[in-house]
């Protein structure tokens, strides 16, 4: 009983992380086709944003989230107008330039920072025994309730809101969007200021457990990956149903075999289910 | 006049001849590759850098100063194969020291036999590059494991610890062990599985966990049903943060010890936020103890210049320049050439040198010799900021151990 209410637990933690780094990744791919290699990038910067602001200066822990948050959106806009808009027809061109664009903020970050990690203050200090038996971290527990609030607020806000019409519209149609009075380009910004700020909220949360260091954008880029094609390109529910695929799968095999073949038992489960289903569990199929 | 400007000629390609004999091996061109960007690769840079200023203040080796080339390894095989390539033919060094990974070092091994350079091994720690020497002696002779002992030998001291402290002083006896996916860090956790027993010690729960891994929340979960008293972690790749914090945050009811790189560095209290409080590291090679009389001075000499503590790479590239020194100071000679490499060598194999870590002794086969007639690890727990106390041998120790304040 208590191991099956941990595997619960730390699997909803584990998942609500990649969920919501996918789910942004997913967004941008499913409205605007672009592969953002720099998505996990955002997630970086989120991370030394708010370890500048909170860690290091000592201001309101609400005011540097939302800062932080805010600012990393804006970047995120400003690569998607510089650098992926002119080559948006080339889906290759934007894959290489958002790698460059990556490595290029991890440069940046190691110049000012160092190649030292960065310890982020715990938001809130304190353990607690869930159901009297589960040990968990305030930390996690915090990143586990934000990760769930922010993807029901964000399937709400696609489903039910005239904005989120107007994307998926986009992504059904782009040139039929167009006739309905929609601006796919402002579009795509929308959505890149989105996908950017989910990137920076999870490396907001995750960071003070991890640390933070100029190359933490690599391996998060792989499990966004994985999540992102077990689901369906383009599927915003494929890509949470795969997190939490994952995120479980990862948890039950470190607890009955070993931390160390989690991995490769997820990247098995993915092959299986592309040989079985090419798109993904929820991903459409091409015309 | 004909004849005088042929013997002007002549005497002016003498010069440059006798010129450039002089100057071919003016300097000692030491190679040292590590990971720059990270801990231990700052500890080879730092070290060979510090003993490199000092000898050159002093006149060098035998006259020649010591140019040093710095080539980075990434910490992958790939690149550390380049890395040595760099060295061997583009620099044209006449000894390579630092390194880091035992993965790499083995990646790069056959490169620095082909180029049958003086290998002054400061980072690795797999008895497989020994076995190179044994299997193949001629090839291989050029390796020395200077700056620590073999793997084999960190887990057999770990042990040694155990007993001494935790089994003999606290009546602890269940342990747990946490080794990374590294090589080195693998054959230690084999050794350790396969003799802690012997020593009196239940081992209730072992894990490898892969040095990326940033959630511990299953293995520590296990750790705590498996009713461990101590858990042993053995990393060096891994950056130790998420592990060290998770442990504190957590209150895990383990006293947390082993063998962690990055607790090694003063920096470790700022990156872990203080959380690495009572965690305990061996330290393979030199703390700040009276190991050798040059141990203490040295220590305080890298905190003084670089603002951190040294890790076991700095130890060894310092040890490696000063070995090179009393080497080539022995033997009259110096490895910038074939027959003063062999000489070199040769030297070398019977030297007992007071290194800053301790007494650097070989055997047969090249291997840095373990124990009070070698190399001694000294253990050290965190107490506070920038305060790491030696808490073992108890000859040496500066303070008693401290149990975690969530431990009963």
């Amino acid at each position: 009983m208590v191991t099956f209410l941990e595997i619960l637990v730390y699997g909803a933690v584990q998942s609500s992380v990649y969920a919501m780094l996918a789910v942004g990744f997913s967004l941008i791919f499913g409205v605007a086709g672009v592969v953002n290699l720099a998505h996990t990038a955002f997630y970086m910067v989120g991370a030394y944003l708010i370890y500048t602001l909170f860690s290091l200066s000592g201001l309101n822990l609400i005011f540097s989230l939302v800062v932080s948050v805010v600012l990393t959106g804006i970047v995120g806009i400003l690569v998607q107008h510089l650098c992926i808009r002119p080559l948006i027809k080339s889906e290759y061109s934007v894959m290489i330039i958002t790698v460059a664009l990556a490595m290029f903020f991890q440069e940046v970050l190691l110049s000012t920072f160092g190649p030292v990690d960065r310890n982020l203050t715990n938001f809130y200090d304190a353990t607690y025994k869930l159901f009297g038996m589960v040990t968990i971290d305030a930390q996690r527990l915090l990143t586990l309730i934000v990760a769930i609030i922010i993807i029901i607020c964000l399937w709400l806000f696609i489903k039910r809101t005239k904005f989120g019409r107007a994307i998926q519209a986009v992504a059904q149609d782009r040139e039929g969007s167009v006739f309905m009075g929609i601006n796919p380009n402002r579009v795509y910004l929308q959505v890149m200021f989105i996908s950017a700020c989910l990137a920076a909220i999870a490396g907001a949360f995750i960071a003070p457990t991890l640390g933070a260091r100029p190359h933490m954008w690599e391996h998060p880029l792989v499990r966004v990956f994985i999540c992102v094609v077990l689901g369906g390109l383009g599927s915003f529910e494929g890509t949470i149903l795969a997190a939490i695929i994952i995120g479980f799968t990862e948890v039950v095999v470190a607890f009955s075999l070993s931390a160390y073949l989690g991995e490769l038992v997820a990247v098995a489960i993915i092959l299986f289910v592309l040989c079985v289903r090419p798109t993904g569990l929820m991903g459409r199929r091409a015309a | 006049m004909r004849s005088k400007t042929i013997g002007l000629f002549v005497t002016v390609l003498l010069a440059c001849f006798f010129l450039t004999a002089f100057t071919a091996h003016a300097v000692i061109k030491v190679g040292v590759t590590g990971p720059l960007q990270k801990e231990a690769g700052i500890g080879d840079k730092n070290g060979a850098q510090l003993a490199a200023d000092e000898i050159n203040a002093a006149g060098g080796i035998l006259g020649q100063k010591v140019e040093l080339y710095f080539v980075d390894d990434g910490a992958r095989a790939e690149v550390g194969v380049n890395a040595a390539k760099k060295l061997i033919y583009d620099d044209k060094v006449d000894v390579i020291t630092g390194g880091w990974l035992s993965g790499v070092g083995l990646s790069q091994s056959q490169h620095i036999f082909d180029g049958k350079k003086l290998w002054l091994s400061v980072g690795p720690a797999t008895p497989k590059l020994v076995n190179f020497v044994k299997q193949d002696y001629e090839r291989a002779k050029y390796f020395f494991r200077v700056g620590c002992v073999n793997s084999d030998m960190f887990a057999l001291d770990m042990i040694i610890f155990a007993r001494d402290l935790y089994k003999n002083k606290m009546g602890l006896n269940k342990l747990a062990i946490m080794p990374e996916s590294s090589v080195w860090a693998r054959e230690m956790g084999a050794y350790l599985e396969k003799n802690l027993g012997k020593e009196g010690f239940d081992i209730v729960y072992m894990d490898v966990f892969d040095p990326r891994q940033t959630d511990f929340s299953p293995q520590f979960a296990n750790v705590r049903k498996s009713g461990a008293q101590i858990l042993f972690t053995v990393q060096a790749a891994a950056p130790g943060v998420p592990l060290t914090k998770q442990w504190a945050d957590t209150k895990l009811p383990v006293h947390q010890a082993g063998y962690s790189l990055a607790a090694q560095v003063f920096n470790f209290w700022d990156k872990t936020g203080g959380k690495c409080m009572y965690e305990v590291t061996q330290c393979i090679n030199g703390g700040r103890a009276p190991i050798t009389g040059r141990t203490i001075p040295f220590f305080d000499k890298y905190v003084q210049t670089f603002g951190i503590s040294p890790t076991y790479t700095a130890f060894g590239c310092y040890d490696a320049l000063y070995l090179l020194k009393a080497a080539a100071e022995e033997c009259k000679c110096l490895p910038t050439d074939a027959a003063g490499t062999e000489k070199m060598i040769k030297t070398i194999e019977k030297i007992k040198f007071p290194g800053t870590g301790g007494l650097i002794v070989f055997d047969q086969y090249h291997e840095n010799v373990y124990g009070e007639d070698g190399k001694q690890p000294v253990w050290v727990q965190w107490l506070g900021e920038k305060k790491m106390e030696v808490i073992y041998p108890f000859k040496w120790k500066t303070s008693d151990y401290v149990s975690p304040a969530w431990i009963k």
